[in-house]
């Protein structure tokens, strides 16, 4: 792959990535924005496999930060902008490194935690602009004085192309460090193949069952939870006779 | 109120929180949604027209799917302002009066509920290598989404005040309990599943992957976010307990 196929690349996923990121809070909220449908949307338009590879990690994202929700000022990390940087970076990394399996734990669980790390950048960026919204919603106070519709109409978007602009950034900027870093990481785990197979392989199994974790922690009441726990310990029971 | 104008100010509350903002939250939004309705309702009264704007830039804050209702209700109220029938200050006190149930009930019903146990379900089908999964999520989260936000704009259109007074005689609290049990059931049936996967994978490292490791591994990290994902916690349990596990068992089996 050449350098002009690359920027093309990394061009598309920040772009999209950005519209996609704007239906977090800021427009619309259809969901688009979901990890479970953000990184498959991306997996579909840039994958060489059409994003099957992307499924496991857009699954695991998703349980993460199932808990994650924004209230009122209550910002937290930002997981659709966790999930397109982690995905990105695989889909970068497929394209560098055709011959690997990047549904492998050794290329998605690096990535979905340096994935984690840009969420927390997401936020940042959030936080930011509603703090740079004040001046926005002075500016709509100046525009209502002076009964001016269309200067007040204007407002929303120009906090829109803010959101996308510094999101796009963000987004194609970590997605391309995301697979620097893959492509440079590869070769470690031929120096130690046990250690790096083992921390991977654990980070298999222990991932998706934080995931889960998370995933109990939205049972607010103490019925759902103990329904919850029994019928795991006996769909368990059952699934190891079956074994 | 002309069809188009109000199709107009529904579209425009699809961008409700475009300018949140951490003074008046969601105050722009609002303002910006009503603009075209109160540049008819005060066309040629330039004066009333900037009060009337400068209205619906007080605080608000509140859910953005169900404030639709508000905003409808907000237009009910600002005709009778404009006709005269209605004091200014009503429209600010509805809102004022309406914004918390409305938020309480929608962050319930929306956000601990319904979107979790779509997204814990669909989840489960995507593991099951159902590639279409996710736009079964899409497509039954909106259409609970866009009816509501639809129906609820239309309603508190027409009967104003009555609508909102309605929304607290609504039976969502009881939808989100029910919601609560079938996430649990979800939950449950999908932790097997992610569990027996580890089991059927490549991935040996002979030692006893069982459902016990995986249901006190969840319950862990239940214990220590509650209800809040913590990167810290997700970090160190990624990194420190592959360690610890790692030291454990090189004891116990050595294979490294």
């Amino acid at each position: 792959m050449n350098a002009t196929e690359l920027a093309w690349d990394a061009m598309g996923i920040a772009l999209a990535g950005g519209v996609i990121s704007l239906d977090r809070r800021s427009a619309l909220q259809l969901m688009i924005s979901q990890p479970l449908v953000a990184v498959p949307l991306l997996g579909l338009l840039f994958s060489p496999d059409g994003g099957q590879s992307l499924l496991w990690l857009a699954a695991i994202i998703q349980l993460l930060f199932l808990g994650s929700v924004l209230f009122g000022t209550t910002v937290p990390s930002n997981e659709t902008i966790a999930g397109l940087a982690a995905a990105g970076g695989v889909i970068f990394f497929q394209r560098l490194e055709p011959s690997a399996q990047a549904s492998a734990p050794e290329v998605w669980v690096p990535a979905l935690l340096m994935g984690l790390a840009v969420g927390e950048a997401g936020r940042a960026i959030e936080i930011r602009l509603d703090r740079q919204n004040v001046k926005l919603s002075q500016r709509a106070e100046e525009a209502a004085a002076r009964h001016d519709t269309r200067a007040l109409s204007l407002i929303p978007w120009s906090a829109l192309l803010w959101l996308f602009s510094l999101n796009t950034l963000l987004l194609g900027l970590s997605a391309l460090l995301i697979a620097l870093i893959l492509v440079l990481i590869t070769p470690l785990y031929a120096e130690s193949p046990s250690l790096s197979y083992t921390v991977n392989t654990l980070a298999y199994y222990i991932l998706p069952a934080l995931g889960c974790g998370v995933a109990l922690t939205m049972l607010r009441e103490r019925k759902p939870f103990a329904l919850a726990a029994l019928l795991f310990i006996g769909l368990g029971f059952w699934e190891g006779l079956q074994r | 109120m002309s069809r188009w104008c109000l199709t107009r100010v529904f579209l425009r509350s699809l961008l409700f929180q475009a300018v949140f903002n951490y003074e008046r939250m969601q105050n722009v939004g609002f303002a910006y949604c009503l603009s075209p309705a109160l540049e008819r309702l005060y066309a040629g009264r330039d004066e009333a027209l900037a009060l009337a704007l400068k209205r619906h830039l007080l605080i608000f804050n509140s859910h953005p799917y169900l404030s639709a209702r508000v905003i409808g209700a907000a237009l009910n109220l600002e005709e009778e302002i404009a006709a005269g029938r209605q004091p200014p200050e009503s429209v600010h006190a509805m809102k004022q009066a309406a914004m918390t149930g409305i938020a309480a009930v929608g962050d319930s019903f929306f956000w601990s509920s319904l979107r979790p146990f779509l997204a814990i379900s669909v989840v489960g089908l995507m593991l099951m290598k159902i590639i279409w999964a996710p736009l079964l999520f899409l497509a039954l989260y909106n259409v609970v989404h866009l009816s509501l936000r639809l129906s609820g704009f239309i309603a508190g259109y027409r009967y104003g005040i009555e609508a909102v007074i309605d929304m607290t005689k609504t039976s969502m609290p009881l939808y989100s309990k029910a919601l609560q049990y079938l996430s649990a059931i979800a939950i449950a049936y999908f932790s097997v599943i992610f569990n027996h996967k580890a089991h059927l994978s490549d991935r040996d490292l002979e030692f006893p992957t069982d459902f016990f490791l995986y249901f006190t591994l969840a319950g862990i990290t239940f214990m220590a976010i509650r209800r809040r994902t913590s990167i810290i916690i997700v970090y160190a349990v990624a990194f420190i307990s592959p360690f610890v596990l790692i030291y454990i068992l090189n004891r116990m089996f050595p294979l490294i």
